[in-house]
């Protein structure tokens, strides 16, 4: 079985049987298949209707005709066709597909690692995943195959190539020279002696309960914003709305969840002082070192007998 | 920004869901061309998953490229260009129309007519609404007019200066004139320049003759004088008739002459700048139709002066002059053709008319 396609030669795939479609899926390709220009890239509307038919049951797999119409309709058909076109080696579909997007895979690199020579090899590397350059069961396995029209092509390529880029930096992060850290200035952490003292848990049952209530978009600001530390203008690109609307949001949160969770401890039978209190104490703030209070007042020893080495740590947070 | 309570911050670190979105869910979910329902799925594992927040944060594409919809809720209208424009455009219609109102004013102040009362027994002119009397009606324009055009007032002196300079230069006109007339070009100079309304307040002058023919083409014949009874009706004082009209006699009464002073017209001056030919060349005349109106106006003692007295009165004489004409060129002069075609000019704004002798081969230029 050939899995690479001249121009004019159908595709000649193992896929799911015709006969297996929905009704609508067919219907569908059949009015899709003059628009989006699968026949120069040489796909028939057999090999359309196959497609569409993954991508509805990947998305949907068990929702009515309407969802599936609904969803077919929304897609990017032509450059679904073009994608699926390159991944069966069709080479008028990739000479396409260089020409729209070969330059752009090299700026996405650059605006992704903010750096020309590592953009290269990421744009590199991704040409050639994108190529097929595995092959599976003898036959050629092209990333390209795995898009489903649900965005635009260049932002699927975009995404692909931050999600490679975070992988090789996650890989890289695990492993560190110790020399390295050593010459930076790096000291090894000891372990903690004393463990971390439990939290309340009327205090992290009401906290737990106010960060529910949220929606999803809320909550995302919060992290965002608290927990990786992102610009208020990064936050507002991610979700598409303008950056004076994060900050109003993000303040009236900050305040309505400690209400809330002011709330939920009074609920649970602490006054609002001790709910206060509890609130603005950190546990881990409170625990003392009593060895050092009580020896306080006995003069330290200025040269102590005894040695003791610290253990060094593994150097992660 | 508000601060977030420790403890809130501790739950947020919450284990991530293990179905990360694919690549297409997150492009769909950057590029809102997800439904609600599963773009609220996508967003609760953000907001739970890091990593897939790092992907997301790179994949987004930087501002400049972004085809997002912003937030809609504020108008472009308002953004700061459009503003800051729009403010230039506004000021440059206000002060347009701030200068255009004043130069509206300033012309129509300058048209604005005197009246001017001339007592023939006294000789002298006064100024109906202020009371301000003179020996001459422009003296008492000037004072009306010194706030509106004082840039004209170097150009009356020299015109004025030019003049006197020629007084002693126009035989063709020693004949009838009560001092001695300028020559022939600087007349035509001279009449050029109130043609042109140039240096003399803004008279208006109908009409120009060659000035190679003026000495014989250009022979002013006064009308004779009217009857007595007629001459009370008679606008016209008879002050403003040179001693050539002996004849006449010199109403009793007062009279009061509408004397008319028109701003200095552009229009003038540029259709003088436009027309070269028209332009004061060596050797070729200016319009000179006041020239007979200044013959005509001789006071009795510029008369005297005109009968071969010595020299040295002669130059009083000519001073005289000089100061007389300048006195009478705030009157306006008019032109027309009697329906018998005879040539006629007038010097009280054609109150009445004096015929005009043109000889054949004189030809006429319209101003």
């Amino acid at each position: 079985m050939s899995s690479i396609a001249h121009d004019g030669d159908p595709m000649d795939r193992a896929t799911q049987p015709v006969v297996g479609l929905a009704p609508e899926v067919l219907e569908l390709a059949s009015e899709l298949y003059a628009k989006c220009g699968a026949a120069q890239f040489g796909l028939t509307c057999d090999d359309l209707a196959r497609i569409l038919g993954e991508v509805a049951q990947k998305y949907l797999a068990a929702a009515g005709a309407a969802q599936v119409r609904e969803l077919c309709v929304s897609l990017k058909i032509e450059e679904l066709v073009l994608a699926r076109a390159c991944a069966a080696g069709n080479e008028r579909a990739w000479e396409t597909f260089m020409a729209r997007y070969r330059e752009k895979l090299y700026e996405m690199g650059l605006q992704i690692t903010r750096e020309d020579s590592a953009g290269r090899e990421l744009s590199d590397s991704l040409y050639a995943d994108l190529y097929g350059t595995v092959s599976r069961d003898g036959e050629r396995v092209s990333k390209l195959s795995s898009y489903t029209g649900r965005g635009s092509l260049e932002g699927w390529l975009r995404t692909v190539m931050a999600q490679e880029h975070v992988n090789r930096y996650r890989r890289q992060k695990r492993t560190v020279s110790l020399d390295e850290e050593t010459e930076e200035g790096a000291q090894f952490a000891a372990p903690d002696p004393d463990p971390t003292p439990a939290m309340d848990p009327r205090l992290v049952s009401a906290t737990d309960e106010a960060l529910a209530a949220l929606p999803a978009d809320e909550r995302f600001m919060l992290v965002a914003y608290y927990l990786d530390g992102r610009t208020l203008a990064d936050i507002a690109r991610m979700l598409s709305v303008h950056e004076s609307t994060i900050s109003r949001k993000l303040d009236k949160l900050a305040k309505y969840l400690r209400k809330q969770v002011l709330a939920g401890l009074s609920r649970r039978g602490l006054s609002r002082r001790q709910a206060e209190e509890a609130l603005q104490v950190d546990v881990r703030d409170l625990s003392l070192n009593l060895r050092d209070r009580l020896t306080q007042d006995s003069p330290a020893n200025a040269f102590p007998k005894k040695k003791v080495e610290a253990p060094a740590g593994d150097g992660s947070d | 920004m508000e601060q977030l309570p420790n403890i809130v911050r501790e739950r947020l670190k919450s284990a991530p869901s293990a179905d990360h979105p694919d690549p297409d869910l997150l492009t769909a979910f950057a590029e809102q061309a997800l439904p609600d329902q599963e773009r609220s799925r996508v967003l609760l594992h953000l907001s739970r998953c890091a990593d897939c927040r790092n992907v997301l944060a790179l994949a987004v594409p930087p501002v400049e490229t972004a085809s997002g919809p912003l937030d809609t809720a504020r108008t472009v209208w308002f953004r700061w260009p459009i503003l800051r424009w729009g403010a230039v455009a506004a000021c440059v219609v206000i002060v347009g129309s701030a200068v255009l109102m004043k130069r509206e004013a300033m012309v129509t102040r300058s048209l604005t007519p005197v009246a001017i009362h001339s007592d023939a027994q006294s000789g002298r002119f006064v100024d109906q609404r202020t009371n301000k009397s003179s020996s001459s009606p422009l003296s008492l324009l000037d004072s009306e007019q010194a706030s509106t055009s004082p840039a004209m007032e170097p150009s009356r002196e020299l015109a004025a200066d030019e003049r006197t300079k020629d007084l002693k230069a126009a035989p063709g006109l020693q004949e009838r004139a009560a001092t001695k007339p300028p020559s022939n070009k600087k007349m035509a100079e001279l009449g050029g320049n109130l043609a042109g309304g140039r240096g003399v307040g803004g008279l208006g002058v109908g009409a120009a003759v060659d000035a190679d023919k003026f000495p014989r083409a250009f022979a002013y014949v006064p009308r004779p004088a009217p009857p007595a009874k007629e001459q009370a009706k008679n606008s016209l004082p008879q002050r403003t008739n040179p001693a050539t009209l002996a004849g006449a006699d010199v109403p009793q009464k007062s009279e009061t002459v509408a004397v008319q002073a028109e701003a200095n017209s552009p229009e003038l001056d540029t259709a003088a700048a436009e027309s070269p030919e028209k332009r004061e060349a060596p050797g070729k005349a200016k319009p000179s139709s006041t020239t007979a109106m200044f013959d005509a106006m001789k006071t009795p003692a510029l008369a005297g002066a005109a009968d071969g007295q010595p020299e040295n009165s002669a130059k009083e004489v000519a001073t005289r002059a000089r100061a007389e004409r300048v006195s009478q060129r705030s009157l306006l002069s008019r032109w027309t053709i009697s329906s018998d075609g005879q040539l006629q000019h007038s010097v009280d704004s054609g109150q009445t008319w004096q015929a005009v002798v043109v000889a054949e081969k004189a030809t006429f230029r319209a101003l």
